[in-house]
């Protein structure tokens, strides 16, 4: 049975999942629709890698379709999304350590990924990749949970208790590591000259 | 409140999630100590770094089409059984059953052997010792496993050797002895007493 894409609309998240539990393929194409973005976001910022991020934003999908039939809505969607995309990270992060660059030239041309919005002045163009890949290295310089941790808050938008949910420890201990985190980037900024 | 504690509280302070008291006394804190304002002033501009990087553009073609085409693959695959899955299934059902045939006639043999092992040693009525002398008895006698000490019990017992003695019978090519021993006591305590000549 496949809702309507117009009716899906209006629905949360949680019933989406459970339509795709019961077999409607438009469900689990909307709630792609609504996570694509942002996963792929959180993904490139975790691996400075475009087209990795795009294959683990497949994996997560991939995951969540095969689990629906298993899907209860204990916590909220968002969560449970990201905690699939989480624990993928952490087996990416293991296979292959993510590229910690450490100068602007080690960074080749592919890093430069188009950026949204109009621009008519290529040195405008140039200058945005570069502070797009200065704040990539920084985020590189953490380890891979304040990464995470970061991403997650600053980028994500997601509240201190979700993050903690997500990573499956006490906000407290998400507080001390982002404080760690934010610290360590602080560094980075004052090392080159920011 | 002392700087150390403000200073560890300005992330949450920064994100507005303090209670309305612990906000009031940060903000307290601040307005007369430059030193904290400086570690604010901080804060803010880490958020500024990080945030200066754009939205990703969306990609050119969405991952939609290629995951719906996966996932329609897999649904084939798990219906029809070509997956990877069913095939490992299939080939460890053939593999443990050619472990069972393979346990099976092992033990099969190994009970085979077992009982011909007793042979030697306590035999069916009629056996006779073989061997190539009567001087052969004594030590031969002895190193036969699990026979008791001279004079206490009797069998007749038959063990094949290569080398012939042209004056004794021979049997198949080789020569035979009949030897008989005395049982002590109870025949419950040994193997009966058989006849001298054995076959």
């Amino acid at each position: 049975m496949n809702t309507s894409r117009e009716l899906l609309r209006d629905y949360s998240d949680e019933a989406l999942m459970l339509l795709v539990r019961d077999g409607d393929h438009k469900a689990f194409e909307e709630l792609l629709r609504r996570y694509e973005k942002q996963l792929l976001s959180f993904f490139y910022r975790l691996t400075s890698d475009y087209d990795g991020a795009k294959d683990l934003v497949m994996d997560v999908f991939l995951k969540l379709y095969q689990a629906a039939a298993r899907y209860e809505p204990r916590a909220k969607f968002s969560t449970y999304i990201y905690q699939i995309a989480r624990n993928l990270s952490i087996n990416e992060f293991n296979k292959r350590q993510f590229r910690k660059t450490s100068s602007l030239d080690e960074m080749d041309e592919e890093d430069g990924i188009e950026i949204a919005g109009n621009e008519p002045n290529a040195m405008e163009i140039m200058e945005r990749q570069e502070k797009q890949q200065m704040v990539q290295m920084a985020l590189n310089s953490l380890n891979e949970e304040q990464r995470t941790i970061l991403i997650l808050t600053e980028y994500q938008g997601l509240p201190i208790d979700r993050v903690a949910q997500i990573m499956g420890c006490s906000v407290g201990t998400i507080k001390s590591r982002m404080f760690r985190a934010r610290q360590r980037i602080k560094e980075w900024m004052v090392e080159h000259g920011l | 409140m002392d700087c150390r504690i403000v200073q560890k509280r300005l992330g949450d302070y920064r994100m507005g999630i303090l209670s309305e008291p612990e906000h009031a006394l940060v903000d307290q804190h601040l307005a007369n100590c430059a030193d904290c304002r400086a570690a604010l002033r901080d804060e803010e501009s880490v958020s500024s770094f990080l945030r200066q990087t754009e939205d990703l553009a969306p990609p050119e073609t969405s991952v939609a089409s290629e995951l719906m085409q996966k996932l329609k693959q897999k649904d084939r695959e798990t219906r029809h059984g070509t997956g990877r899955d069913s095939l490992f299934i299939r080939v460890a059902v053939i593999v443990l059953v050619v472990v069972l045939f393979a346990l099976a006639g092992v033990l099969i043999m190994r009970y085979s052997r077992d009982n011909k092992a007793y042979y030697p040693t306590y035999g069916p009525v009629g056996f006779t010792w073989v061997g190539d002398s009567d001087e052969d008895e004594g030590e031969l006698w002895k190193s036969l496993p699990g026979m008791p000490s001279e004079g206490r019990s009797v069998h007749n017992i038959q063990i094949p050797v290569k080398q012939p003695d042209p004056d004794a019978p021979e049997s198949n090519g080789r020569v035979i002895h009949t030897f008989e021993l005395e049982t002590d006591g109870d025949p419950a305590d040994g193997p009966p007493v058989r006849d001298k000549e054995g076959k």
